[in-house]
């Protein structure tokens, strides 16, 4: 099955007779054979010749000796995959120690026996063989993967655009984010935005599991939500009287959940926090579904209360009901929304970063602008971890609420 | 993955998970061996989570995929959830769906 006639026989003998050996064995095979007296001219040939080639040498030639010959090829880039197979005259050496010493390949002992060169021969032209396929299949999953590296970043991109481009500052109101996928996309999105003049909503869902699938789910869901349930529209309801009132949060939630836009055969579910803020009293109103608490920072007092009753996830049990809860927030308070990969960061003997901690930081570093304590945040989490990134998504959203605002602007 | 199991009777499958991390990395080998012991003879599994000490919301999934794949009324019962664990179902009402038991008696004698 592997051709001799493909692969240059390259034999390089000081003494006569056994150059004429080399071509009775191989005069019937009709393979490639050229015969040299020396390693220079072989080597000059070799350069010229870059296709599949064995060498066969004896361990010293009149102008070098063999392991020189080696390193001289296998230092350049073309000929470094030529096999090496060495005459030698050791009675004991096996393959090991020459391979060792020499840097060669295989070897044939003195005197020559023809079935014996056949057969090294042979093996080393079925080894070239095996290498170079493994190499062009190797390329070719090189290729295959930077194709997919650059698709995955587009999609990436694509991804990024369903998310708010930067933070907000209203006169009433900061908000910032943190958003890092642990892969190229992540299966967190998140958004903010002001309903009517006083109503803030916000929302942050995390897509069970993560990496391209993940990812997929949440672009999609995210798309299908802004158009559906999120949209402006129907975030608001007729009351009995007829008037336009904003839907409770928790019946959005509801909504969302018995929508087609979920697959219930899948694994895939989604965890969110929906929520409203009332920018003119500091009230919130929010959903937990499955989702983690919410974190609020009492700036009066300093402290930190973590907020919620937790919830189903969505997209679990078509019939579940979800509750709304609600506190008030005073001038200058502040508060978190996170995704599970913060809190559910492990440190190398396995323990949870867990929310005691996150409120450690949200305390000590109160005088840091939200932006800045973010990062900060995410950094403590990650060398928490020993790791250089966390492994799985992180979304943070933090508000600062000034007080009243008379008039809110977009950045 | 370590998973292993026992009948306890005719319907009543006891799994144990003897692994730390129900994760990401994890589910696909769990979601292969549950449905493999399980197929549709048993309808309920008792789920042994004592050696498990990290779960996260893959975790989680997988075993809401596993309930929706088993006959209709199927059910899983977990056993010996640690804190982490336990935290994760009462903080997404999992608990509700998927009983949690301290220990094997406790569902055992409830069985019986």
């Amino acid at each position: 099955m592997y051709d001799l006639k493909e692969t240059k026989l390259v034999v390089v003998v000081n003494e006569i007779f056994i150059r004429k050996q080399f071509q009775q064995i191989f005069k019937k095979s009709s393979s490639q054979l050229y015969l040299f007296s020396s390693a220079n001219e072989a080597i000059k040939f070799l350069d010229k010749n870059n296709d599949l080639a064995i060498v066969i040498c004896e361990l010293t030639m009149p102008d070098m000796c063999s392991s020189e010959l080696i390193l001289q090829t296998k230092k350049t880039k073309k000929l470094k995959n030529i096999y090496f197979i060495l005459i030698t005259n050791f009675e004991h050496e096996n393959s090991l120690v020459i391979q060792g010493k020499f840097g060669a390949d295989d070897y044939i002992k003195m005197p020559l026996g023809n079935s014996d060169v056949f057969t090294r021969v042979r093996s080393g032209i079925r080894f070239l063989k095996l290498e170079n396929e493994l190499r062009a299949e190797n390329n070719q999953l090189v290729q295959e993967l930077d194709r997919v590296n650059l698709e995955l970043s587009s999609a990436a991109k694509l991804h990024r655009s369903i998310l708010p481009e930067t933070d907000m500052i209203t006169n009433g109101l900061e908000v910032s984010s943190f958003h890092t996928p642990c892969q190229f996309m992540g299966g967190d999105f998140y958004g903010y935005r002001y309903i009517n003049k006083d109503v803030f909503s916000f929302y942050q869902i995390d897509v069970s599991g993560h990496g391209v699938s993940s990812a997929l789910f949440s672009f999609s869901l995210g798309n299908e939500l802004l158009k559906t349930h999120l949209a402006s529209e129907s975030l608001f309801l007729l009351d009995s009287n007829n008037d336009l009132r904003i839907r409770p949060t928790h019946s959005t939630v509801k909504a969302i959940n018995q929508s087609n836009a979920l697959n219930l055969k899948s694994d895939l579910y989604f965890t969110m926090i929906y929520g409203l803020l009332n920018t003119k009293t500091g009230q919130v109103k929010f959903c937990q579904a499955g989702h983690p608490h919410l974190i609020h920072f009492n700036n009066e007092t300093k402290l930190t209360n973590v907020i919620g009753d937790g919830g189903f996830p969505v997209g679990v049990i078509e019939t579940a009901e979800f509750e709304e809860q609600s506190f008030n927030m005073k001038k200058s308070d502040r508060l978190f929304m996170f995704s599970d990969g913060l809190t559910e960061a492990l440190d190398v003997s396995g323990e949870m970063y867990g929310y005691e901690r996150i409120c450690e930081l949200i305390k000590d570093k109160r005088s840091l602008s939200i932006k800045d304590l973010l990062k900060y945040i995410y950094q403590q989490v990650v060398s928490w971890t020993e790791n250089e990134k966390l492994n799985d998504d992180v979304t943070i959203t933090a508000f600062q609420w000034n007080g009243e605002g008379e008039n809110y602007e977009f950045f | 993955m370590n998973f292993s199991n026992k009948k306890i009777n005719q319907s009543i499958l006891l799994i144990s998970i003897d692994h730390p991390r129900l994760d990401a990395s994890s589910t696909p080998d769990f979601k292969e061996y549950f449905s493999n012991v399980v197929k549709s003879q048993f309808s309920k599994v008792v789920l042994d989570l004592s050696s498990v000490k990290f779960m996260d919301s893959s975790g989680l999934g997988a075993l809401i995929f596993c309930l929706k794949n088993m006959v209709v009324n199927g059910e899983i019962v977990i056993v010996g959830a640690q804190a982490n664990v336990l935290g994760l179902f009462t903080l997404t009402r999992m608990d509700r769906l998927f009983t949690h038991y301290g220990e094997l008696s406790d569902v055992l004698a409830e069985i019986a």
